[in-house]
């Protein structure tokens, strides 16, 4: 996109209720006509790019109690949706556990500022195919927790997402991430592919193996900016579970990434640049989770 | 519960309380420039990837660009105006370390990598930096001239003087 100057924000009108209920409240009433405001650094840009222009901002950075990360009963975790990403990056038990989403704050989200501002609730909730804290979540197997004025559900992250920018919430407000417990002997890396720290990816891949000596008893990969939604690699997954690890193997799967992705050429890299390299991500980043997790 | 589209907030910038009248659609990055007069605050992209807009809020750098005055109500803002002595204008030991190792040339994004700096510094204090923290740490600032190794030298001086001086 050339450069032009940002122009300042449209007029709107802005209301900061410290209960989840009254801006469910407000939500319920507006619906499409309003935009929740959480870490800002997407939805103010956006703004200013009148790519979207609500009547009215709903602010929930005054509600309480969202903004936390902690082990679940039964050995999981859960992390509040206005978690800033700095907490995610300083978080030693994610670091030991999750590494993948460590990994996922220091390579991708490099802005300290941006770290500092932006949520983890609110990378989801944009829903951009781009998203650098979702492989990974992806990878856990990772559900949201969509509250709305009459409902709670929960939704697997894989399924939350519709295309670019759109997902299955519905005048809800995403409230939580919860991650399953993470059985068996774990190995996990992520990796974010760009042309300077703080860009937009060319693409991302997170990938978790479970092995039990040298057999893959499970794997998730999941890859984004190649698909119109973060997107698995079933393919590979499937050609790699339950098999003797070899390096043979894990070439034979890679190259089967393009049967999975579906990339586009834009600003940011090519269809075909994402194909080929996609493939070599997948390689290097399942033989770096194997090795993590001997 | 009421929208509003304009709200008097009060904000403490470099230690001064203040009242201000904002528009919920102004940032604050505009306020502190237009209203409060507070021009050091540079805006550049204004789209958060140049880090220009830094200043610090409750202590942690944040983009001024990126955040609307509203929802800094009650918050501390301090930015590149508040870094000197208040009585005496004596510069901030960063200060003087970027002007001794030449940490600038056109001076735009100085002030912002000045707050990251005192930020980071903040953060560390005691310990010895290495050159991965402060590369890390200025990772959300550019600079258009390119001078990030007299930079980096600026803050491992800056480190130096304020490990003298605390």
């Amino acid at each position: 996109m050339p450069f032009i100057m940002k122009r300042p924000l449209k007029k709107f009108e802005y209301v900061a209720p410290s209960k989840l209920e009254d801006a469910l409240a407000i939500l319920g009433k507006l619906g499409e006509k309003a935009a929740i405001l959480a870490g800002g650094t997407d939805l103010l840009v956006f703004m200013k790019d009148r790519a979207i222009m609500p009547q009215c901002i709903i602010n929930i950075k005054n509600i309480a109690g969202m903004d936390y990360i902690k082990e679940t009963e039964e050995g999981g975790l859960a992390i509040g949706a206005l978690t800033p990403i700095i907490k995610i990056n300083e978080s030693k038990l994610i670091k030991q556990k999750y590494p993948s989403l460590h990994e996922c704050t220091t390579k991708a989200f490099h802005s300290w500022q941006i770290r500092n501002m932006a949520t983890i609730g609110g990378n989801i909730c944009r829903s951009s195919p781009a998203a650098d804290a979702v492989p990974p979540l992806m990878t856990y197997d990772a559900e949201v927790k969509l509250v709305g004025q009459k409902s709670e559900r929960r939704v697997l992250l894989e399924k939350f997402f519709l295309g670019p920018n759109k997902n299955v919430l519905d005048r809800e407000i995403l409230t939580e991430i919860i991650i399953p417990p993470q059985k068996g002997n774990c190995g996990m890396a992520f990796e974010s592919m760009k042309r300077v720290s703080v860009d937009l990816c060319k693409l991302n891949c997170a990938v978790k193996i479970v092995l039990e000596g040298n057999t893959c008893k499970d794997i998730r990969i999941a890859l984004g900016a190649v698909a119109p939604t973060p997107i698995r690699a079933k393919k590979v997954e499937e050609t790699v579970r339950d098999k003797e690890v070899t390096d043979e193997l894990i070439e034979k799967a890679s190259q089967k990434v393009v049967e999975d992705i579906s990339p586009i050429t834009d600003a940011r890299s090519t269809a075909e640049y994402r194909k080929q390299v996609s493939v070599v991500m997948v390689r290097r980043l399942i033989k770096q989770a194997v090795q993590r997790a001997k | 519960m009421a929208t509003i589209t304009k709200k008097t907030v009060k904000l403490t910038v470099n230690g001064v309380e203040c009242e201000v009248e904002v528009d919920v659609n102004e940032v604050l990055a505009k306020v502190l420039r237009e209203k409060l007069g507070l021009t050091g605050t540079k805006i550049g992209c204004e789209s958060g990837e140049c880090g220009a807009c830094t200043v610090l809020i409750d202590g942690q750098p944040k983009l001024s660009c990126l955040i609307l005055a509203i929802e800094c109500e009650g918050k501390k803002i301090l930015t590149v105006e508040g870094l000197s002595d208040p009585e005496t204008g004596k510069l901030h030991p960063i200060q003087e370390a970027f002007i001794e190792n030449f940490g600038f040339q056109c001076g735009f994004c100085t002030p912002g990598f000045l707050m990251v700096t005192k930020a980071l510094l903040d953060k560390k204090t005691g310990e010895k930096l290495t050159d991965e923290e402060i590369r890390l740490a200025i990772a959300g600032n550019i600079c258009r001239c390119g001078d990030y190794y007299h930079i980096i030298e600026s803050i491992k001086a800056a480190a130096e003087k304020m490990k003298r001086f605390s």
